[in-house]
């Protein structure tokens, strides 16, 4: 029983490493699980870089509201975001005396998937895609030649991201112009690859979520071409990258706390962000801006620029135009 | 086996032996194929995680850190040490706070109505999702206190997850203890404490162990408490004490939300990984239950 | 408790002139009552934590805009005849502040625009006392969270009917116990009293293993391999279904059943079965009519802590059994059927906390505080039915004591 004891002391005392004690130079930052994978490739090449030898990034995942929430109570630096902060999180910002500098980041481009033996709808107008999905479709729109009477006579199922996610906000934005909603009786996901087995595994299955989900499984799905009023447009990073697949290429965004930015392994974090324009960006499945947003944000970023240019802006509206 | 009657009124009764041992071995067919569905399912499950697992359950799995531009190099490093550590945390305060909390109860309580009020109120404890703990270690420990999201806020609140858990079995093997023990030590002239430290106790040390290994599961199985903390967390360092952390079930949740197929496989990895720390703690723990059962019982 | 012969406080008593050790006792009883009471702080805890924000859900400022704007609404529709039935209709249409709502109603009365509604309603906000207010939103968000039936929080159109949520994790529940209570039992019967020593130690950790993994592989597993099989038998049956995740959480609770009642069924003396083998019982009959009413308390005790692993389970079927709260239907035999249907997908209170913690609603918002009410409303239900529980378990144990 002695030795017992004493064996279980000596472990729990050394759980007590000199790691807990150590003070290395840290970055922490939270938010969105979308916008979390960038942030971490681009921490783990940051930490391997010479600007980042001895600091310590940690990106954790509490959603984008959760983390603002963190944000503004002054516990992170960093904010990850799916979507611009909205006008009730700046409030409680203000009120905690957080300012925060805005950093656009990445695009994601959002896909509407559909199975591989789907030959009918390969390209679809972004007003096709709202009779679908918009909140008056719910149990109306219940068949396929509904959409377009040439296409076959199988029942509609659909697949998409869960309503708490910012892939669902934007998708909504988009499909009820701001005012409505999407219809409710879809089969939501929080988890992605879920869909992509839903959609792979129904002939008549429709879905939608982030372009690395389709990446990936190319070989079980058909990405369908919106058509903006200009053709046809297959979503590829080329595209969302230029512009021309719209209006579902929405902005992935940082908020960084000002005063955060004093501290130097925070500003080198930062600014090492903004000059990898995008690349680890694209190794996990998103797509880079274009370069001159890039070449916008960084004076930005460092003279300190605060406040939220995006929140009011309308999605599909060209980045470009809104950050100058 | 013949059973002669004895007097003539008793050829009414008709043991019918043939028939009972029939439905015996029927009844023990049934409880064995009970047994082994649940066994069934174990072993499906593990092929599925083995196979997809063993191939990536190299060097790198455990001594790696996480990474996402790298998945096929990336391993279980951090997240395992932050389990441990939590692990072990949870277990040294909530033990001696559970069992504790039994004996009293068991022991100690007069049958009064603040009893009752305790008894409930552990019961019910018992029943509390542990998503709602996570709110209240997050409230409490990690705000409050001033923590914030670090490993021994984090090993807190599981130990508040377990507590119910631990006290339930501590009560039902405490109450299992014969009444002669009890009596043949006060006979001999000892005190409440001394017959409870020395002979209620380790009676009753195997069922407190089962408890105990049934609550570790759970502490180290369940990642809902520790999501609400702030658990999620990619870092690329040893957690510390006081530094955050992530904990295996965590890193496998999000790993396999990941579209990558390496993603995939990776998380299958980290499941055996799991599953081998707790196998090592359950080998530990039925060890030492082995041994009081041998001592304290035959 | 049977009462000792030799007491503790004539025990006690004869320590009367040892004070050391007497006050070594006190201090330890005492250490043992702290232990006891610590649970009532963490209840104490649990319960602020989440009235805190809960209580601020049900005095919601939107809920009492929305109990503003069925008044403007009822002023209105009266004042231009409307009555009865239909009176009620457009009453039940203000529900919120958005553009389309106030369309829908002015339609529905004559003489009257979207914008005279909204000048109405304007004014009573400002007219309106903020104690008046108060009790306006605490009466609507009751009456919506009690009596609606569908849970759409996180759309526009906001509902905030509780059942669906509810039913959702007691089906769920159900479907699992009805899988870990009896394979549960069984496992306990077959290890304690059927297998050999050695069997016993094989299978026994076995077993225990069952309740170490983590359960969001369990979920994993329902969905890639469960589902598939379910929808081979039912091909209607849809990716996300109760069915599924109630088998697999089944599976997960047997370990917890089965421990504690093997536990149990060890502890019943030897001696009362051999007084039932000497009097010619079958091993079946000795099993069932001697040591499962003797062990009653030990396994009603793990069948409730298996109910309440259910109940609070999280990860599982959020992965599993999906985010779609059940939607009803509009007669009372489609409702029953929807709501006893384990081939459908269907949302439960655990897996709504999960989905609102993780996910994007602001902190602060309506559907944030949501998480919240529905965590209270889970908390005081496991009271309920731990109460209810310890009633009957209190009734059982009499009889057999």
């Amino acid at each position: 029983m002695k030795t017992l004891t004493t064996v279980c002391l000596a472990a729990v005392l050394s759980l007590l490493s000199p790691a807990a004690w150590a003070q290395a130079k840290k970055v922490v930052v939270d938010g969105s699980s979308t916008v979390a994978p960038i942030s971490i490739a681009v921490a783990e090449g940051f930490q391997k870089s010479p600007a980042g030898q001895g600091i310590q990034v940690s990106v954790a995942i509490s959603g984008t509201g959760g983390g603002f929430k963190k944000f503004c109570a002054g516990e992170t630096d960093i904010s990850d975001a799916s979507r611009p902060i909205r006008d009730s999180e700046i409030e409680v910002c203000k009120k905690n005396g957080i300012n925060f500098v805005e950093i656009p980041v990445a695009y994601d481009g959002l896909t509407l998937v559909t199975n591989k033996a789907n030959d009918w709808a390969k390209c679809l107008t972004v007003d096709q895609v709202k009779k679908v999905w918009g909140e008056d479709a719910e149990g109306v729109i219940t068949n396929w030649n509904q959409i377009d009477p040439k296409f076959p006579n199988l029942p509609l199922t659909l697949f998409g991201a869960g309503t708490d996610s910012g892939t669902f906000d934007y998708f909504k934005e988009v499909v009820g112009d701001g005012k409505k909603d999407v219809r409710a009786d879809y089969t939501p996901s929080e988890d992605d690859n879920v869909i992509v087995t839903g959609v792979a595994g129904s002939r008549s299955a429709l879905g939608f979520f982030g372009l690395a989900y389709y990446e990936e499984n190319m070989d079980k799905l058909n990405a369908v071409a919106i058509d903006n009023g200009s053709g046809c447009v297959v979503p590829s990073p080329e595209t969302v990258q230029n512009g021309t697949y719209a209006p579902f290429s929405r902005p992935l965004f940082i908020y960084v706390r000002s005063t955060s930015i004093a501290r130097p392994e925070v500003k080198a974090f930062v600014e090492y962000y903004i000059q990898d324009k995008g690349a680890a960006a694209r190794k996990v499945g998103y797509i880079g801006l274009p370069e001159s947003v890039y070449a916008a944000a960084l004076p930005r970023f460092r003279n300190i620029v605060t406040g939220s240019v995006f929140k009011d802006i309308k999605p599909g509206t060209p980045i470009g135009e809104a950050f100058k | 086996m013949a059973v002669t009657p004895i007097a003539s009124g008793a050829s009414r009764f008709n043991p019918q032996l043939s028939k009972r041992h029939q439905a015996g071995r029927i009844f023990e067919t049934v409880c064995f194929l009970g047994t082994i569905a649940a066994l069934i399912v174990l072993v499906l499950l593990m092929y599925r995680v083995f196979s997809e697992g063993i191939p990536r359950l190299d060097r790198n799995a455990f001594l790696a850190y996480p990474s996402q531009l790298n998945p096929k190099e990336a391993g279980f490093r951090a997240s395992l040490i932050g389990s441990i550590m939590v692990l072990v945390l949870t277990v040294v305060m909530a033990l001696p706070v559970g069992v504790g909390a039994a004996i009293y109860l068991e022991e100690y309580a007069p049958q009064n109505r603040f009893t009752r009020l305790l008894e409930l109120n552990i019961a019910n404890l018992a029943g509390v999702p542990s998503v709602v703990y996570g709110m209240l270690g997050l409230g409490l420990f990690v705000r409050l206190f001033g923590l914030g999201p670090v490993v021994l806020a984090g090993a807190m609140t599981m130990a508040l997850v377990i507590l119910p858990v631990i006290i339930v079995a501590a009560r039902e093997s405490i109450r299992a203890v014969p009444q002669s023990f009890r009596q043949a030590s006060y006979g001999l002239g000892a005190t409440r404490w001394q017959t409870i430290s020395n002979h209620v106790l380790p009676y009753a040390v195997p069922g407190i162990l089962t408890g105990t290994i049934i609550a570790m599961s759970r502490a180290i199985g369940d990642a809902a408490p520790l999501l609400v903390v702030g658990g999620l967390v990619f870092i690329q360092a040893d957690p510390g004490l006081f530094s955050r952390f992530t904990v295996l079930p965590l890193q496998i949740f999000f790993s396999i939300g990941q579209p990558q197929a390496a993603f995939q496989e990776l998380a299958a990895a980290g499941i055996i990984i799991l599953l081998i720390v707790l196998l090592f703690l359950n080998a530990a723990a039925i060890y030492i239950r082995n041994r009081f059962e041998h001592r304290y019982r035959s | 408790m049977q009462k000792l012969t030799l007491t503790p406080q004539s025990v006690t008593e004869a320590l009367r002139g040892q004070p050391d050790l007497q006050r070594r006792e006190t201090i330890i009883q005492m250490v043992m009552l702290a232990c006891a009471i610590f649970c009532i702080f963490v209840t104490a805890g649990i319960v602020f934590i989440l009235s805190e924000v809960g209580v601020q859900f049900f005095t919601d400022e939107y809920f009492a805009n929305s109990g503003l704007l069925q008044r403007a609404t009822q002023n209105l529709a009266t004042q231009a005849g409307l009555s009865g039935s239909e009176l009620n209709d457009i009453i039940r249409l203000a529900v919120d502040e958005r553009p389309v709502t106030f369309s829908s109603i002015a339609e529905r009365i004559p003489n009257v625009t979207p914008e005279i509604l909204r000048e109405a309603y304007e004014n009573l906000k400002q007219t309106t006392s903020t104690g008046e207010k108060l009790w306006l939103a605490f009466t609507n968000s009751v009456q919506r969270f009690f009596l609606d039936n569908r849970w759409t929080p996180l759309f526009a159109s906001k509902r905030f009917g509780i059942w669906p949520l509810v039913n959702g994790t007691m089906l769920v529940s159900a479907v699992s116990m009805a899988v870990a209570i009896p394979c549960g039992l069984l496992t306990a019967i077959y290890l304690s009293l059927y297998a050999s020593p050695r069997l016993f130690s094989l299978l026994r950790p076995l077993v225990e293993v069952l309740a170490g993994i983590p359960t969001v592989v369990y979920g994993y597993f329902a969905l890639l391999y469960i589902s598939p099989i379910i929808q081979s038998i039912y091909p209607d049956a849809p990716i996300f279904n109760v069915l599924s995740a109630g088998l697999m959480m089944g599976v997960m609770i047997i370990p917890t059943v089965s421990s504690i009642s093997i536990d149990a069924i060890n502890a019943v003396p030897r001696s009362l079965l051999d007084g039932a083998y000497a009097l010619g019982a079958t091993k079946m009959e000795v099993i069932l009519r001697v040591v499962f009413p003797a062990a009653t308390s030990g396994i009603v005790a793990s069948i409730i802590l298996g109910i309440s692993r259910a109940v609070g389970e999280t990860m599982l079927v959020t992965v599993a059994a999906g985010q779609q709260p059940v939607s009803y239907g509009d007669t009372f035999w489609s409702a029953i059927q929807a709501a006893i249907n384990p081939l459908q997908s269907m949302a439960t209170m655990t897996a709504f906390i999960a989905q609102v913690a993780l996910g994007d609603a602001p902190a602060g918002s309506i559907q944030y505080k949501t998480l919240y009410a529905v965590g209270l409303s889970l908390f005081l239900m496991t009271m309920a039915m731990n109460l209810l529980s310890q009633y009957v378990s209190t009734r059982f144990r009499e009889v057999y004591e």
